[in-house]
């Protein structure tokens, strides 16, 4: 696939309103059975890798050098900043996962609680979240460092 | 890498952009493969040489 500047913004912009109407989709139709569960979040990740797909190959070799680099110190810092931090303290904060040591006749229990699938989406789409966070702020980081450099 | 794009799109009174829609690739990373902050892949190398008539070695050697 040749480089075409067009093709990624499309491709990209495309990843972004398949992922945001997918989510909509989710929060506008409750309740959720766990098979509209599993289909949406496959649909999401076939279609955004898909999509991904030609959104990195639509880049020349210079700009996936990059994307490369970026994707990986910015993994680094999600994992240090983001993930380490947040998810597991949250993860331990959180009465949902607590749940089974409260007893239910404290009333301290969740009052709703989502099927597994939709915890385990949540925070699979934290950690990418975090993950493109932190691919943009190496991006940031890159650019200032270039240009230090002169 | 040091190299003689800058000298060689001069001659032939090329811009960045220009040149770089002629090879295929973003005018930013022309210009990071000119400045040397980027290294460019061989058959890339091998692209921008035949597009000025030259070696590979005229265009990457030691400037």
């Amino acid at each position: 696939m040749t480089y075409s500047r067009k093709r990624y913004w499309l491709a990209l912009g495309a990843v972004l309103a398949v992922s945001a109407s997918m989510t909509l989709i989710f929060l506008i139709f409750e309740p959720h059975s766990a098979l509209m569960t599993t289909a949406i979040s496959m649909a999401v990740v076939a279609v955004s890798g898909g999509l991904g797909f030609v959104a990195y190959f639509s880049l020349d070799e210079i700009q996936r050098q990059n994307e490369i680099r970026a994707w990986y110190y910015g993994g680094l810092l999600a994992i240090l900043f983001g993930f380490a931090p947040f998810v597991l303290l949250m993860s331990n904060s959180l009465l949902e996962t607590m749940t089974r040591f409260v007893p239910g006749a404290s009333g301290m229990g969740p009052s709703k609680l989502h099927s597994p699938t939709v915890y385990f989406g949540l925070g699979a789409g934290m950690v990418l979240g975090m993950q493109v966070m932190g691919h943009l702020i190496a991006h940031v980081v890159f650019k200032i460092a270039g240009r230090a450099r002169g | 890498m040091k190299n003689r794009i800058k000298v060689l799109r001069a001659e032939k009174n090329w811009s960045q952009a220009e040149l770089a829609e002629r090879i295929g690739i973003a005018r930013q990373s022309l210009n990071a493969i000119e400045n040397g902050k980027a290294d460019p892949s061989l058959p890339l190398g091998m692209r921008i040489a035949k597009i000025f008539g030259v070696r590979v070695e005229d265009v990457f050697g030691e400037a």
